[in-house]
């Protein structure tokens, strides 16, 4: 088995473009949701250590809202929204064309939007990742919920540490400039998936 | 307020004096307490699996090992010999238990069911090593903050909407 802490350069790179790819096509359709310009942070490709993790994304007690979609087919993983209480209320408010404040994220039609607006992100994300490799990727129904950042990512990071003592994942930064929206899209992918991802990947791009 | 050491994910800690041993946002993950309130050593384990036979990774030396403290079974064995060497009395150890949440609204998959099975085989564990829980805020689908005071031996349990002692 591949020890993902030994990717040289080139498999690091392809799996960047791998990110490039879906962040391209998932912009779009965000752009499209919300009518806005939609300016998306390159995405990060990063070994991050276990214990490290939620320093990345503003320390473990952050409260977060979360969406979390389970990803089948041809690859296995998990995808995750991270989004600040206030962020994500701003995003429900453009979807939803109304006054900023409007919404409020405990309650079930906000919560809704923004489930709904996770599910149209990852499947555009997950459709041009899987044209790219020619794999076939299914996005699960989102779920979302309210709490310390931590205790929202807990149960990912020990489904991926039987295998491996740092969590590769595929960070884009989510942002919406004029309206002060931000927020992280993460992606997982399991070791057995990771391994065939880079396979795929070596083949396409012919590294050895 | 005494100093507080986290105690990160897949860590453990033992300690005789009086310290306040944290285990911050827990959600699948499950804060193990122990104290032996006669010789006031305490211990705090952040367990993150139930059992260290899953472990797909080689372990070759000392420090490797300590890639196993995310394990129930490696992390409350360790956890008790390591207040034994502090001065606890291994029959005066109780236990006090939180965590375990299945934070989102779904079980399809198995990977959603850790903090049930972590639950579940700390509590055999603990029951196999004779130590007494004496306390348990556990499962439901909220996050948790535990803060443990190894002096009176009390628990506070922190919520995004409330708090409580255990």
């Amino acid at each position: 088995m591949k020890d993902l802490l030994n990717l040289n350069d080139m498999e690091k790179d392809a799996l960047k473009e791998l990110g490039n790819v879906g962040t391209g096509n998932a912009a779009t359709a965000l752009s499209q949701l919300l009518k806005r310009h939609i300016e998306i942070i390159i995405p990060e490709t990063k070994f991050v250590p276990i214990e490290d993790f939620t320093k990345e994304f503003g320390g473990p007690e952050k409260v977060v809202v979360s969406t979390y979609l389970e990803i089948g087919g041809d690859l296995t993983g998990e995808a995750l929204f991270l989004f600040h209480i206030s962020s994500a209320e701003k995003l429900v408010d453009v979807m939803m064309n109304q006054k900023p404040g409007t919404s409020k994220i405990m309650d079930e039609m906000a919560q809704s939007a923004f489930k709904e607006m996770s599910n149209i992100f990852t499947g555009a994300y997950l459709n041009s990742i899987a044209d790219f490799l020619k794999a076939r990727l299914l996005p699960g129904i989102p779920h979302i919920t309210i709490d310390m950042l931590q205790s929202v990512i807990d149960f990912v990071l020990a489904k991926v540490s039987n295998y491996s003592n740092e969590i590769l994942c595929i960070k884009t930064r989510i942002e919406v400039k004029d309206l002060q929206i931000e927020g992280d899209f993460v992606l997982f992918f399991d070791i057995a998936s990771m391994n065939k991802l880079l396979a795929t990947l070596k083949e396409m791009f012919g590294t050895s | 307020m005494d100093d507080e050491i986290i105690v990160g994910i897949g860590e453990l800690l033992a300690a005789h004096n009086p310290v306040t041993l944290s285990c911050l946002g827990l959600g699948s993950c499950v804060a193990v307490a122990l104290i032996d309130k006669d010789s006031h050593v305490g211990g705090l384990a952040h367990v993150m699996l139930p059992d260290s036979k899953a472990c797909a990774l080689r372990v070759n030396n000392d420090r490797d090992a300590n890639i196993l403290n995310k394990y129930a079974d490696v992390a409350i064995s360790k956890l008790v010999e390591k207040m034994v060497k502090k001065g606890a009395n291994k029959n005066h150890i109780i236990a006090k238990v939180v965590g375990g949440a299945r934070m989102f609204q779904y079980c399809n998959s198995e990977s959603m069911d850790i903090g049930r099975k972590n639950i579940e085989i700390i509590k055999r564990i603990l029951y196999d090593k004779g130590i007494q829980i004496e306390a348990e805020d556990i499962g439901g689908t909220h996050g948790r903050s535990v803060r443990f005071n190894t002096a009176t031996g009390k628990l506070v349990i922190k919520s995004i909407d409330a708090q409580k002692e255990l």
